[in-house]
């Protein structure tokens, strides 16, 4: 995994393609490795305007609509 | 966590100057015994939108015990987010929906099955996006599908059994907002019976008939649902509803129908304030 939390992340750490985020993205959105599809979320620091990426929580048993 | 459907929903919040602020529930807490709202969620009217069964549930009841208005509200929740609740609570309302059983044990099951007939679908009582849904053929495979249930959480024993309705491959999927339906999909399956679109099912444009709006508007009643997706099937009998979801989604429905369903939401949202 290149990063941790808390630095930025900007290779996917599933496949390491290179991760962009979106200009208009916002805390909590989840964004897709456009390579293989993994999830992570948007942690922006509201103090620094850092955006960050973090890996998603994984899918769990009782998601869904 | 903000999805595409969120996302859509806080941007048409924002271009009608409506005021909505995005909540993270793992970023909270909520006292159950304290006096008042909530005081990190200063609205008064929620959208619950958490894509957790769980957290969903427990969070709308908080927060209804705290004073907010939730959309969808704890009652729609529990009656629709599980299935065998759904059913029960469609069959109430006389809304039409497929003929299901519920069973406590293998033996049970396989008894049910027997009045069923197969091909029969078992579902988990909750659960979603078709997970652990099983299409029984024959006895044989129904019994090995169920004698694998029996070493699974105590949950997967409530053996939920519906008929195979015989339908085209697709099935139609309504969003009711308030007392209209204001989109509807087929939700075609490729290679799967499940046409579910988190499987992969494909979303094509379905006409809103007088028939379509009848039943959906009538299934979301039956759960006191106000932002619902209804799920149908056309029987050689006319339309049923298997199912009624609280926390429906859309992504894919808004390019295939061209409907503008966040905005709409946000619009009947606006207008519950106003009450």
């Amino acid at each position: 995994m290149k990063g941790f939390e808390g630095e930025p992340l900007t290779n996917c750490e599933e496949c390491d393609a290179p991760l962009s985020i979106p200009n208009d993205a916002i805390q909590g959105e989840i964004v897709s490795c456009k390579d293989c599809g993994a999830s992570y979320e948007v942690k922006k620091d509201e103090a620094s305007g850092l955006v960050t990426l973090k890996p998603a929580e994984k899918e769990q048993e009782d998601w869904g609509e | 966590m903000i999805r595409w459907e969120e996302k859509a929903i806080a941007q048409a919040a924002e271009k009608r100057g409506v005021k909505a602020t995005l909540v993270d529930l793992k970023e909270m807490e909520i006292s159950l015994t304290g006096a008042g709202a909530n005081p990190k969620v200063a609205e008064k009217i929620v959208l619950q939108r958490c894509v957790s069964h769980y957290r969903n549930l427990y969070s709308t009841a908080a927060l209804e015990a705290a004073g907010h208005t939730v959309v969808n509200s704890l009652r729609t929740a529990w009656n629709s987010s599980d299935k065998l609740l759904c059913t029960l609570a469609l069959k109430r309302a006389g809304v039409p929906t497929p003929e299901t059983h519920v069973a406590f044990t293998e033996e049970g099951a396989m008894r049910a099955l027997g009045e069923l007939g197969y091909p029969a679908v078992l579902k988990p009582a909750v659960g979603s996006w078709g997970r652990l849904a099983a299409l029984l053929k024959d006895e044989d495979f129904a019994r090995a599908i169920i004698e694998d249930r029996e070493y699974m959480h105590p949950s997967y024993q409530v053996y939920y059994l519906q008929e195979y309705v015989k339908r085209p491959p697709r099935d139609i999927r309504t969003f009711v907002i308030g007392d209209r339906t204001v989109a509807a999909i087929y939700r075609t399956s490729a290679g799967d019976w499940r046409t579910n679109t988190a499987r992969g099912g494909k979303a094509e444009p379905c006409k809103v008939t007088k028939e379509i709006d009848d039943i959906s508007v009538k299934a979301a009643k039956a759960v006191e649902g106000r932002f619902v997706g209804v799920d149908l099937m056309e029987s050689k009998d006319g339309l049923v509803c298997h199912e009624v979801n609280n926390t429906t989604e859309f992504k894919n429905s808004v390019p295939a129908t061209g409907i503008d369903i966040p905005g709409l939401a946000v619009d009947y949202l606006a207008s519950l304030d106003r009450r």
